[in-house]
């Protein structure tokens, strides 16, 4: 069952390329106005979540390392590290598929209740180019930029931690950081982040458009879009992040 | 005109915590008072556990082998490889383990809560139980409230084992480094206080999970829409929530902690 | 060929088997009203003349082209004959009343000021006023959604109207309404309507010809009065527990 889902939504994301190699079928007032909402909607968010989590990212580094070399010194590089490469974009992408991959599902399934979408194939209007491809591109940039935004929020989370809890002056927080950091770090976190992004909005359009009539049929397509994105993240985060580490590395 | 959009805003979420507390309060003040059957929380619970044991092990194992990549990825250029085992353990009990499986949790029971018993009460099934003269708290939402609670700390837990063995296999596989170098160094640097860290978490997220999702299914309103929306709400508020009590838990146990002379 | 013709069509939904051997003809220039309790199947066999629905087996010819095996591609000329009037209003919710009736349009390559004043006529057909062109949908009343999703199916200037149960959800004086502005629409512009719905009275009040549809088959055809004087089995029942629960309902 989990399989034939899994195809249908790769026919779905099929699909939904093969709309963008047809400039002629874009429809970039659609594509802004989702951009809005989710954009909007989710800055807060994203903030909030992220700020939190660089403290306790350094609070937890600084309790590690304390313990195993008794000395806080590179914690702000360390911290920095991993939030570039694994919660800046990981941490975002979750948050968003529970904000926005929730609503494209509900929105999406309502319209099916309602429908709108049967009335759309008759208008001749494609659902995967009207509906699909702008969440799809909106998505994506959406979740591209809050990465970027998300990490440097931890980062500076983590440097109010480092500096009034370990000692740490700013200047120096800030030097390791450009002294860890790696080009291939930042490199890691926009694919990250990318692949997240697109990930997400063709498992929430999927589940929405098949869902089934009704009350019911809503809260399914909505749960299923959140647990299915959700797992996807994860699992992709897991094998990016193989890539990114094994490649050369260790 | 941001700032009084902001103003209410930050009302809101406030008067929604007060709601969702008291809800919570009422919830336990039935369960306190046995009022509940046992048995139904019990088949309710074991059902929650099995159905999402699968995809808790998925996540487990990705999750911890993340970790091990990214630990090992940092820790080799500074030879401290002895050390992986231990740490990336302790990471995971203390912080990423909870916290990103809790994610996915959030939505495989939370917002499927959310979704039944949101559907429940637009389709007029909880008021029909009211008139029957049945509470539909007691006889819907708090053994059902509980069977979450109980499934959620129970899978976090199982959580931690799952990411441990995914942590050890990975390293294994990517780092070369065997079960035993991996194991050694576990017991110097996974204290109690981190282990308490790891369960009181697990508590806490599953009891965030169990009342919010509870709560907004609940009192879901508006049809079809009405529980779409309501269902989309518990998914960002528990993940918000998470990621904030994740943070309040540590710092706890870290002051307590400090107090005991611990670590 | 002239009209809808189902021949010996079979339909599952799901597990579920829905029209079982079904035939039916329906000429052109009528209103044709096909009544069935509910859940028995009525939508479905609209939804397959456009081809949103295909059969299992068998055959439904609109005019002389045979739809069950045509693709999309084809489907659209046909779909612009014979526009479909849905249960729900289903407008999108994010466009306004003018938006919507243009979207049904865009395909047309119609110049803006035709669109415009297709629109214009379309609402003022279903006694509209024009003020409504900028509104929402959810900013309106469910009657008037209604009038707005059969404005949207007008426009295209159809030769059939496929109308899936337009009085359902509406208070009396709207039904009566409705059932006026369908045989209004019929006779004004010409185009044949097939009306699907449960409701006998807005059936009695505007057939010219009435068919019952039962276990996936049509088990009566004929005028309003052949129905009421009908002796067969079937009509006898319907028509009893249809008074009964009308009767039920005064109550």
């Amino acid at each position: 069952m989990i399989l034939r889902h899994m195809m249908e939504m790769v026919k779905l994301g099929a699909q939904t390329l093969a709309v963008l190699f047809h400039p002629k079928a874009w429809r970039p007032s659609l594509v802004l106005e989702q951009l809005y909402l989710m954009g909007n909607k989710s800055v807060g968010l994203v903030v909030f979540a992220l700020a939190f989590s660089g403290i306790v990212v350094v609070m937890e580094y600084a309790f590690h390392i304390r313990l195993v070399l008794q000395t806080a010194e590179m914690v702000p590089g360390f911290s920095s590290s991993l939030m570039m490469r694994e919660f800046g974009a990981g941490i975002t992408a979750l948050l968003l598929a529970s904000k926005i991959g929730a609503g494209m599902a509900a929105e999406l399934a309502t319209m099916k209740t309602t429908e709108q979408v049967e009335a759309l194939r008759l208008m001749r209007v494609d659902p995967v180019n009207y509906l699909v491809m702008p969440r799809f591109i909106a998505s994506s940039i959406v979740t591209l930029i809050l990465s970027i935004i998300g990490v440097a929020v931890a980062i500076l989370g983590g440097m109010l931690v480092a500096t009034t809890e370990l000692g740490v002056t700013w200047e120096s927080y800030l030097s390791q950081i450009s002294t860890f950091i790696q080009p291939a770090d930042g490199l890691q976190m926009l694919i990250k982040a990318g692949i997240f992004g697109m990930i997400t909005p063709i498992i929430s359009c999927y589940f929405g458009l098949h869902s089934q009539a009704g009350a019911g049929g809503v809260g399914k397509a909505t749960t299923e879009a959140v647990v299915y994105s959700a797992i996807a993240i994860i699992g992709s985060d897991f094998f990016l992040t193989w890539f990114f580490t094994t490649a050369g590395r260790i | 005109m941001r700032v009084t959009a902001m103003a209410r805003k930050t009302d809101q979420i406030l008067s929604g915590i007060g709601k969702i507390s008291l809800f919570t309060l009422q919830l336990f003040r039935i369960l306190f008072r046995k009022e509940v059957q046992r048995q139904a929380v019990f088949k309710q619970m074991s059902e929650v556990t099995l159905h999402s044991l699968p995809i808790t092990a998925v996540a487990g194992i990705f999750v911890g082998g993340i970790f091990a990549l990214q630990f090992a990825a940092q820790m080799k250029g500074f030879g401290a490889d002895g050390y992986i085992g231990g740490a990336n353990t302790s990471a995971i009990v203390r912080n990423v383990g909870p916290l990103l499986v809790a994610f996915m949790l959030a939505g495989k029971i939370g917002a499927y809560t959310t979704a039944e018993l949101g559907t429940m009460r637009v389709t007029d099934q909880i008021d029909a139980l009211s008139t029957l003269g049945l509470s539909p708290l007691v006889y819907l939402i708090a053994p059902r409230f509980l069977a979450i609670l109980a499934a959620a700390i129970l899978l976090l837990i199982f959580s931690f084992f799952i990411s441990t063995l995914g942590g050890m296999v990975i390293c294994h596989l990517a780092a070369g480094i065997n079960f035993y170098q991996y194991a050694s160094k576990v017991p110097e640097i996974l204290n109690f206080w981190s282990i308490l860290n790891g369960v009181a978490k697990s508590a806490v997220f599953g009891l965030l999970i169990a009342a919010i999702s509870c709560y907004f299914g609940y009192t879901a309103s508006g049809g079809a829409r009405g529980v779409g929306t309501a269902v989309n709400t518990t998914a960002v508020t528990i993940v918000v929530s998470l990621v904030v009590a994740n943070y309040w838990v540590t710092s706890l146990i870290h002051s307590l902690a400090a107090i005991f002379g611990g670590q | 060929m002239t009209g809808i013709t189902f021949h010996n069509v079979i339909s599952e939904l799901g597990s579920r088997l829905v029209l079982n051997e079904l035939n039916l003809e329906i000429p052109r220039g009528e209103v044709s009203v096909i009544l069935g309790r509910s859940g028995v199947g009525k939508s479905v066999l609209l939804k397959h003349v456009v081809g949103l629905l295909r059969p299992k087996a068998g055959q439904i010819w609109l005019d002389e082209w045979e739809v069950t095996h045509l693709s999309e591609e084809e489907l659209w000329p046909l779909r612009r004959r014979c526009a479909l009037v849905f249960q729900h209003p289903a407008l999108l919710d994010s466009l306004t009343v003018e938006e919507n009736i243009a979207l049904g349009l865009s395909h047309l390559d119609l110049t803006p000021e035709v669109t415009d004043s297709r629109i214009d006529h379309s609402l003022q057909c279903v006694n509209l006023s024009s003020d409504i062109r900028p509104y929402l949908p959810h900013h309106l009343s469910f009657g008037m959604q209604k009038r707005v999703s059969i404005a949207r199916a007008i426009a295209l200037e159809p030769e059939y109207l496929l109308y899936d149960e337009p009085t359902t959800g509406l208070d009396p004086a709207n039904i009566l309404a409705i059932d006026r502005l369908i045989r209004h629409l019929s006779e004004k512009l010409k185009v044949t309507s097939v009306v699907v719905t449960h409701d006998i009275e807005s059936a009695l009040r505007i057939a010219d010809s009435i068919a019952l549809l039962e276990d996936g088959r049509v088990t009566f055809k004929g005028t309003a009065d052949e129905f009421l004087c009908s002796t067969h089995p079937t009509v006898r029942e319907f028509l009893k527990d249809e008074i009964l629960r009308c009767a039920q309902d005064e109550l």
